[in-house]
């Protein structure tokens, strides 16, 4: 029955890869990275489960996820810093629209701060 | 348009195989839950036996991470510094910082969100406390305390403004001088153990009193490094916060 815990797994980490390839929307797809961390942490904690009442449970995969949940917090944090600076510079946070503008603007423009680039 | 309706069909297809082959592939694994699965090795079975003698301290869990494991912890905590570094690189380019922006008080003077503040923020600060404190002899620690902790302060900040939140300074610096202190008693304590003749960060093998089984003054060093843990975890999470909402000339609107 907790083998049900891999097929849930495996969807999660799934709709997250989805999430990430389809949408345009940039902090969607640092949403859908925290759905595949989650995904693989839902892993982890099921493997160090017992079903025996009468023995502990594995205390290692906790453990260990600590740090995953460190890093995954550490990423995404960075990953949004690097979205309100593309925001601040193209004031979109919608990809196809920033490689349009990266596309159209003149090479430059290059060296001046990515702040002088504004445009709506 | 239609060509890309087609991509898109033939992502979620290739998906939706990716998950079927993902699924299959866990399925193949031994099954979870019976007591010879070959995660349970001698590894689990030495942690588990040997931490209730060595660290006087009921939660496995908590004394891998602060006792056998308290080196890696420590770099965990170099994670989160390196982590608030790498986001002020980003947001902070030697620009001219704006002051903060001064949301106008009657944005926040929701009534209810500011009323359910009032109300919530005592007892999720007194929580964060207890899960800080108490982490090594119930379910908790320091990385779950701090995060609480933490979300009192960003839920003052984001309900009240900045220096909104009753008796607390407001453009002061205090998170950064908490994440230090907090890194350099993480130091201190591992040190005592190089002096009491141990290893950097050994503990109980060091003759620190073992303190009395279940009571917060137990498991020696522990409960010293998870209040480390908690007011390093709080300070980080409040920093990256105050990163992330004054952002620099540059990525204003």
């Amino acid at each position: 029955m907790t083998q049900l815990n891999f097929v849930g797994a495996a969807i999660i980490f799934t709709i997250g890869l989805g999430v990430v390839i389809l949408h345009n929307n940039l902090i969607r797809k640092i949403i859908g990275i925290n759905l595949m961390e989650t995904a693989v942490f839902l892993v982890f904690v099921t493997i160090g489960f017992v079903a025996d009442p009468t023995a502990p449970t594995n205390p290692l995969p906790a453990a260990l996820i600590l740090t995953g949940v460190v890093v995954a917090v550490s990423i995404t944090v960075f990953a949004l810093s690097i979205v309100v600076r593309l925001h601040g510079a193209y004031g979109t946070v919608e990809l196809d629209r920033i490689l349009a503008l990266r596309a159209a603007e003149p090479a430059e423009g290059e060296g001046q701060g990515a702040g002088e680039h504004r445009r709506v | 348009m239609k060509a890309l309706s087609w991509r898109r069909m033939a992502v979620v297809a290739a998906l939706m195989v990716l998950g079927a082959v993902l699924s299959v592939a866990l399925l193949l694994m031994p099954e979870p839950g019976v007591i010879d699965h070959p995660a349970h090795n001698e590894t689990a079975r030495r942690y588990l036996s040997g931490i209730p003698r060595d660290t006087n301290t009921p939660n496995i869990v908590n004394a891998i991470v602060t006792d056998y494991r308290a080196i890696d912890t420590l770099g965990e905590a170099t994670v989160l510094f390196v982590s608030i570094i790498a986001v002020g690189t980003v947001l902070h380019t030697g620009r001219r910082r704006l002051a903060a922006p001064q949301r106008p008080v009657s944005a926040h003077a929701d009534r209810v969100l500011s009323l359910a503040a009032r109300l919530v923020i005592p007892f999720v600060i007194v929580y964060g406390a207890y899960v800080t404190v108490y982490g090594h002899i119930s379910p908790g620690g320091g990385f779950p305390g701090g995060a609480l902790l933490a979300a009192a302060l960003i839920l003052g900040t984001l309900t009240f403004g900045r220096g909104g939140i009753p008796g607390r300074a407001g453009e002061g610096h205090s998170s950064e001088w908490f994440e230090s202190g907090a890194l350099l008693l993480y130091l201190t304590v591992g040190s005592i153990g190089v002096w009491g003749g141990g290893a950097f960060l050994s503990n109980l093998s060091t003759g620190v009193p073992a303190g009395v089984w279940g009571t917060v003054l137990s498991g020696g060093f522990i409960p010293l490094i998870g209040i480390a843990i908690g007011v390093k975890v709080a300070a980080t999470m409040v920093k990256l916060f105050e990163t992330m909402d004054a952002p620099d000339e540059g990525s204003t609107e």
